[in-house]
């Protein structure tokens, strides 16, 4: 049965949508989300001052997120709580691992490692649109493409930011190629995969900024002015291309292109 | 190119001083013990507990766990 027209009732000019600015749960979820970007940011900061301190801001953060999950009585609409925190802990383990006597490349590879340990449980429960190793509506041939916007960031890397390049101290080119692709993989799962989905579920496309910024404030401790623009722009590159593409198969191809790229320009300048 | 501080990049933000690896190392465990310690009572209370915060302890305590393990690997290398 279909009504006519006229009784189809529109909203007059005015008057506002009952769902803007959000209902009260997208709106404690949008708290959430950029006090967690304050808290991060913070405790990147620290890092010019006190290694210990950040990691106790990195930890606080941490189990404040766990905290809150305990007493927020309503369900979760999305896995928010726990992609930031295994943001959180995945910047606790990166300046927690040893490996002092390790080559820069070993020590990020090592590092993989507890970091894909984070992913594998923040994804689980995951919506079935945030697709991780599938690929998105537009199938293969899409993800193929967008595996090609590594060549330009991995040439942008190698020219704007080669001190940001792991060295590849006592390896063979190909071994190292291999460590520094199998290095960016759990990142990228991490950041692409399950933060830019989450944050565009609370946000909108503005998520896709947001997520950026948590990406970039991982540099701010110790990283150079270009480094820092480097990484906003590999952030709003790959988080908009995923946004965009539906899935992360293609972005985690085009981060390793880019690493192998940026090991080997990085060579080649430094020989 | 990754967040991942660079080791001579975390060599000199601990400033050459020992004692703040150590600190950073008594965090680690301690957020891990914390977690731990909070997952056993989760499952041991009479009340069900609420899986959304078991899952995130999950998550905090795991990739501790393996950093727990990679440092005392360290210590029995540096002591052979």
């Amino acid at each position: 049965m279909t009504f006519p027209s006229a009784l189809r009732w529109t909203r007059p000019a005015g008057v506002p949508s009952p769902r803007s600015p959000g209902p009260p749960a997208d709106r404690a979820d949008a708290r959430l989300l950029l006090g967690w970007l304050a808290g991060l940011t913070v405790s990147e900061i620290l890092l010019l001052v006190s290694v210990p301190a950040a990691a106790a801001g990195f930890a606080i953060l941490g189990l404040v997120l766990c905290l809150r999950t305990a007493l927020d009585n309503r369900a979760p609409a999305v896995r928010l709580p726990a992609v930031l925190a295994a943001v959180a802990v995945v910047r606790l383990v990166c300046v927690a691992v040893p490996g002092a006597g390790l080559p820069p490349l070993s020590r990020a590879a090592v590092i993989a490692v507890p970091v894909l340990v984070a992913v594998l449980l923040a994804a689980r429960g995951r919506p079935a649109e945030w697709r991780l190793l599938r690929p998105g509506p537009g199938g293969w041939g899409v993800q193929g493409l967008v595996v090609l916007a590594g060549l330009p960031l991995g040439g942008l890397v190698a020219l704007a930011a080669p001190d940001a390049v792991p060295a590849a101290t006592g390896l063979a080119l190909p071994a190292a190629a291999v460590l520094a692709a199998a290095a960016v993989i759990p990142e990228e799962l991490l950041y692409r995969g399950l933060l830019v989905p989450a944050s565009v579920s609370v946000l909108g496309r503005a998520g896709v900024a947001v997520a950026t910024a948590g990406y970039a404030a991982g540099f701010a401790g110790w990283a150079s002015i270009p480094v820092l623009g480097v990484a906003v722009a590999t952030g709003l590159v790959l988080g908009w291309l995923r946004d965009r593409t539906g899935s992360t198969v293609g972005v985690v191809g085009a981060r390793m292109v880019a690493a192998v790229l940026a090991l080997l320009g990085a060579a080649t300048l430094h020989s | 190119m990754t967040p991942s501080v660079p080791p001579p990049v975390l060599d000199f933000l601990h400033g050459g001083d020992p004692a703040a690896s150590r600190s950073v190392g008594v965090i680690v465990l301690g957020v891990l013990l914390v977690a731990l310690v909070a997952r056993v009572l989760l499952e041991s209370a009479m009340v069900f507990p609420r899986r959304e915060t078991v899952r995130l302890l999950d998550l905090v305590a795991a990739p501790l766990l393996v950093v727990f393990v990679l440092v005392v690997l360290e210590r029995f290398r540096d002591l052979s």
